[in-house]
């Protein structure tokens, strides 16, 4: 077994004065050692939800109502909080869309990266500084001395983000997550990071969990694909499999109507609808009313997430639930 | 500027708007300690034509000053230097009066579809607003033309009482193009219409811009980092790096030969759709940061970054020259020489 992590059935829920928003409702995956998986939706999916489950970083009125998060034989959602402490940052750290806002403005960079050194790995402070600068210079920051000493907001968007790679890794994690890293960066720059995120897994065999709307930057760095409607898993796939054939009517109409820069004749492909309120779902399937092969069972039932045939890719859709049908109906489309 | 693209412009009737070396300029001198002027020069010189019934896409990353320029030819900035010519009207000699008039013949899409409707407001009285403003309609006639409006976007018409929090990005962002309509403008500066936006709503709205640009002959100017988006929309493409032209040619050109170190290297940072081709263009890789625009790079403002780049290229400022009929692109060197 080469599992890091594993979720199963997590729920978590916010409890508002409007009711109970099922945010993440019984979503379920596991990531192996050294792997990168992507968590692929679009807004209000619970993609980022999940990740901060995980965390534990969940705040009132928001809670894990359900399910377990396994991690290295301990189930995180029932630790102490003492622990869960030693677990972020330590084991388990993270990076945010926006570095600005994650990052103090008020504290230098090197203060920053010294003190997780000091506070986690009880390194001293002559030694943390000497661990900060070259950790800067890994994540590709020149000069990386001056850097140490300037504040958050003297850097670029990009150089924040290395900062906070470098911040993220400098106690050697075993897992990564990263909540939409690139988003809020330029093209030019995002290219960038990316190829750094994939040089530094590799050197350091950290397992990613990648959380982005984004499929061209699914294709460029992840293994497995998890696809989120609604709170739920509806696909999971290798990415090969993913891009060369999707299953789910989501995931396929994600796809098309992903811009690329091939030409296209008349009209863009797009799913019709919007996303659905999540304290207002639809019955049967979620993505039913949005779907252009809904038929009358999708509308009454909610479908199981099923394993394909002698795979451990899984979708949750009732074409697939008898699998022949199913695939002569992805071939017709 | 060339007088090629000038004398080309002048013996010209199709086109509608004409910008001629326009520069905007924003102190950020620090008042105080220092005796020393320090410009931020968002728009740097910037001569082009957008013709009617086109649809002039702009791209750049951020901090190439490609909103200023939008909200330059908005009116909502003056310009430093420079004029800026619709139909052959200096805008930017107008006073506000003669402008407000004006304004009903240009308009613009933001892209922040939550922050540029007023929330007090029904989306009935967002839409009507500028049609009461200019005085063009009232009464039943108002209330025709509004939902007539709401159709044309896709909008249920039963919604015209709601307020803009009860409805989506993708909805939203609709109000503000049927807002837009309202005046039947000639013109509309698109500034990131749908990079606020999910992805399987940014098709729809694209689409339907493209529709309603047959349908009223409409004239955008699409502002967008994305690339993608800016190729389906746009009938030619203006490539900016701080605060300047580099490259400005129609779509197929631009994609099929594109000359400029920077337009190549922005074309191939943007990820394909395809974990097979993964790693296949890592070597085009633009390195490096935008510097800053308070203190840009002397000569080419690219030199730094760019992978070709000479001791030529760090003292002089190459020109804007056409290398291809329509086809302008701003370097010392042909990037066959290179």
């Amino acid at each position: 077994m080469n599992k890091l992590l594993e979720v199963n059935q997590l729920k978590t829920y916010f409890f508002t004065d409007n009711g109970t928003i099922p945010s993440v409702d019984g979503v379920s995956f596991s990531i192996d050692k050294g792997q990168t998986t992507a968590i692929v939706g679009e807004s209000g999916c619970g993609k980022s939800v999940t990740s901060y489950s995980i965390m534990r970083l969940v705040d009132s009125p928001g809670k894990i109502v359900n399910g377990e998060v396994q991690f290295e034989g301990k189930d995180l959602t029932k630790v102490t909080e003492k622990e869960m402490r030693t677990v972020r940052g330590n084991e388990i750290s993270m990076i945010f869309q926006e570095p600005l806002t994650s990052l103090n403005p008020v504290i230098k960079i090197g203060n920053q990266l010294d003190e997780i050194l000091i506070l986690h790995q009880k390194m001293s402070r002559i030694k943390a500084k000497k661990q900060s600068i070259a950790m800067l210079q890994k994540v590709g920051i020149p000069r990386g001395e001056q850097i140490y000493r300037s504040y958050p907001h003297e850097l670029s968007g990009g150089m924040r983000q290395r900062v906070m790679i470098a911040m993220a890794l400098s106690c050697n994690p075993k897992l990564l997550i990263a909540d939409e890293p690139t988003t809020a960066l330029d093209v030019t720059i995002q290219a960038q990071i990316l190829k750094l995120m994939k040089k530094l897994t590799e050197d350091y065999q950290t397992s990613i969990l990648l959380i982005t709307h984004d499929l061209g930057v699914v294709a460029e760095i992840a293994d497995r694909v998890i696809v989120m409607y609604s709170g739920q898993v509806v696909e999971e796939a290798d990415v090969f499999t993913l891009f060369a054939n999707p299953k789910h009517p989501y995931t396929r109409g994600l796809l098309a109507s992903t811009l690329q820069l091939d030409e296209y004749k008349g009209n863009l492909d797009t799913i019709q609808g919007n996303v659905p309120s999540p304290s207002n779902k639809p019955t049967g399937c979620y993505f039913h009313p949005r779907c252009p092969v809904a038929k009358d069972i999708c509308r009454k039932e909610m479908p199981q997430l099923k394993n394909l045939e002698q795979t451990n890719n899984r979708v949750r859709c009732w074409l697939f639930e008898d699998e022949k049908e199913g695939l002569l109906h992805a071939e017709n489309a | 500027m060339q007088k090629t693209l000038k004398s080309n412009i002048e013996d010209d009737n199709t086109q509608l708007l004409y910008l001629e070396d326009v520069k905007k300029y924003f102190d950020v001198s620090d008042r105080i300690f220092s005796r020393k002027k320090e410009y931020l020069k968002a728009v740097d010189g910037i001569s082009l034509k957008v013709n009617k019934g086109e649809t002039l896409g702009i791209v750049g990353e951020s901090g190439c000053g490609k909103s200023t320029l939008g909200n330059l030819i908005m009116g909502l900035l003056k310009p430093t230097e420079g004029k800026i010519l619709l139909e052959g009207t200096d805008l930017t000699t107008l006073n506000a009066k003669h402008l407000k008039k004006k304004r009903s013949e240009f308009q613009m899409i933001f892209q922040d579809p939550f922050s540029s409707l007023n929330p007090r407001m029904r989306v009935f009285d967002i839409i009507a607003e500028p049609l009461i403003t200019h005085k063009i309609v009232k009464g039943k006639e108002l209330e025709q033309r509004v939902l007539n409006l709401m159709e044309d976007v896709g909008l249920d018409v039963s919604y015209s009482d709601r307020f803009p929090h009860e409805f989506s990005g993708g909805q939203r962002q609709r109000i503000g193009i049927a807002r837009a309509l309202a005046l039947k403008p000639k013109l509309i500066v698109c500034d990131e219409p749908i990079s606020a936006l999910d992805v399987s709503i940014q098709s729809q709205i694209l689409n339907l811009l493209s529709n309603l640009q047959r349908k009223y002959q409409l004239t955008y100017i699409f502002i967008a980092h994305g690339l993608p988006a800016v190729k389906h929309i746009s009938n030619r493409i203006a490539v900016m790096y701080l605060g300047s032209i580099v490259e400005l040619t129609t779509k197929d050109q631009l994609f099929r030969n594109p000359m400029h170190p920077y337009t190549r290297g922005l074309l191939s940072s943007i990820p394909i759709l395809d974990p097979t081709l993964r790693g296949n263009k890592q070597n085009n890789l633009i390195e490096g940061d935008i510097p800053s625009p308070v203190n840009p790079p002397s000569g080419c403002k690219f030199h730094n970054r760019c992978p070709f780049a000479t001791d030529k290229c760090k003292e002089e400022i190459p020109s804007f020259t056409e290398r291809e009929p329509g086809h302008f692109v701003s370097c010392h060197y042909s990037i066959f020489d290179l």
